[in-house]
């Protein structure tokens, strides 16, 4: 069961870092932009299980 | 959207990916496995807590277990660090008897990292550095890392919002983390959350080995009541009663006329999932647990520098104890370096060893090969620990 929800959390994290990044490339203001970059790179890390 | 946009956003999403990969190297070099000096002619063998608990078999809980068997009938005991992966000194002092050890009547069980995954993470929002390095005599360096109290959330995940566990304490609201505490969920379950298998690793091991005596090193905080206190289970207090005395003639002895600031407390009887506690009413072993003082450890401490974590010196409690608000006796511009902590723990196991002797013949474990109180203040880690190669 554990290991269901941890392989479910990694999709979901990685789903999330997959829009931010399309936001990153979609934004129409360097803030916007940078907001995106800013969720991105946790979630990168969470989907990998770095951090 | 036009190009300039795009290529705006294309560097944007060039520099987070940079900073993932800075950032995610720090993160991932903590999980890589420290690597220890195992060339100690003593050592007999390095088995896992799998052996003990099958469950944990591949998971970040295996730790390593460094046994020294004489082959002589004797005593038994198990000496561990890293239950809190921050509280540095109890790891320094295991890494010191598996490097310098020798056993000739009993048998001994050594754990630098108890809990093996807390070693991999350190706490968020903390800028705590994450290793301690030593230059040797030889130009060659160690290094150990330094994690957290918990338990990684990348191995045991998620925690529960509830939880009634083995010890009986509950978990609940504020306290939920803990169940990825080892020192809360003893004695743990075979089959549960990683430390809670953690726990009945240990329960297993002595159990099945028979451990006579059992030896958790932690730090405290300098607020907390029992800093250089040896906690025992109340089957433990004439052992510790005798340990505190002997220490303390060997101190004298050696010239040291204070001798040392140890104190004995008994457990609590509601310290629930406590070693202590949990393992010496669910086994037959005298639990011990020891607390030196850390700086790192307590409210007030300054940034978590590995320079704050070796040498002890803490501007901020030098200035809480010149207000008259803190009285330790170790909270001097002199600090409170690892060598110091590290040494009491290495003092105080050795003559709770050498007491399991005194007070029960038949238990006798004689060790020998370990650098004395002196030696590791005088010549610090850099002149003890061994070259890896």
């Amino acid at each position: 069961m554990i290991d269901v929800l941890f392989i479910l959390y990694r999709v979901i994290a990685g789903l999330l870092a997959l829009v931010a990044l399309v936001n990153i490339l979609r934004a129409k203001s360097l803030e916007k932009a940078l907001n995106h970059a800013i969720l991105f790179v946790p979630l990168l890390l969470r989907t990998l299980l770095i951090k | 959207m036009n190009t300039k946009h795009i290529l705006r956003n294309v560097v944007v999403l060039l520099a987070a990916l940079a900073l993932a990969f800075l950032a995610g190297q720090e993160f991932y070099d903590l999980q890589q496995p420290d690597e220890f000096y195992t060339a100690n002619p003593a050592l007999t063998r390095i088995a896992k807590l799998s052996e003990y608990n099958p469950n944990l078999k591949g998971t970040a809980g295996d730790t390593d277990i460094y046994v020294f068997d004489s082959g002589v009938p004797g005593g038994v005991a198990l000496v561990y660090g890293g239950t809190h992966a921050n509280e540095t000194a109890a790891v320094m002092s295991a890494i010191t008897y598996i490097e310098n050890v020798s056993v000739s009547q009993g048998k001994l069980f050594v754990i630098p990292q108890a809990n093996l995954s807390a070693f991999s993470a350190t706490l968020p929002l903390r800028a705590q550095t994450g290793h301690m390095t030593f230059k040797l005599t030889d130009g060659s360096t160690r290094q150990v890392r330094i994690g957290t109290r918990l338990a990684n959330p990348v191995h045991q995940w998620p925690d529960p919002n509830y939880r009634l566990n083995t010890s009986g304490r509950m978990l609940q609201h504020g306290e939920i983390a803990e169940i990825r505490n080892l020192n809360r969920n003893h004695p743990g379950l075979e089959e549960g959350y990683l430390v809670e298998m953690v726990c009945y690793g240990i329960r297993k091991l002595v159990e099945t080995e028979n451990v006579d005596l059992l030896f958790d090193g932690h730090e405290a905080s300098p607020e907390f009541r029992a800093v250089n206190f040896l906690i025992a289970h109340e089957r433990a207090m004439d052992l510790g009663s005798a340990a505190i005395l002997n220490a303390n003639l060997d101190a004298m002895m050696e010239g040291n006329m204070d001798g040392y600031p140890f104190k004995l407390d008994r457990s609590g009887a509601t310290s629930w999932g406590l070693s202590h506690r949990a393992l010496g009413d669910n086994t037959n072993a005298m639990a011990t647990l020891f607390e030196s003082l850390n700086p790192v450890m307590g409210f007030c401490h300054d940034k978590v520098t590995e320079e704050l974590v070796k040498d002890g010196i803490s501007p901020n409690y030098v200035k809480i104890t010149e207000l008259g608000l803190l009285n330790s006796g170790e909270l001097t511009e002199a600090g409170s370096p690892i060598e110091l902590r590290a040494a009491y723990h290495m003092e105080m196991s050795r003559h709770l060893i050498g007491a399991l002797g005194e007070l029960y013949p038949e238990k006798t474990l004689t060790i020998s090969g370990l650098p004395t109180f002196n030696d590791l203040v005088t010549n610090g880690f850099e002149g003890i620990l061994k070259p890896l190669k």
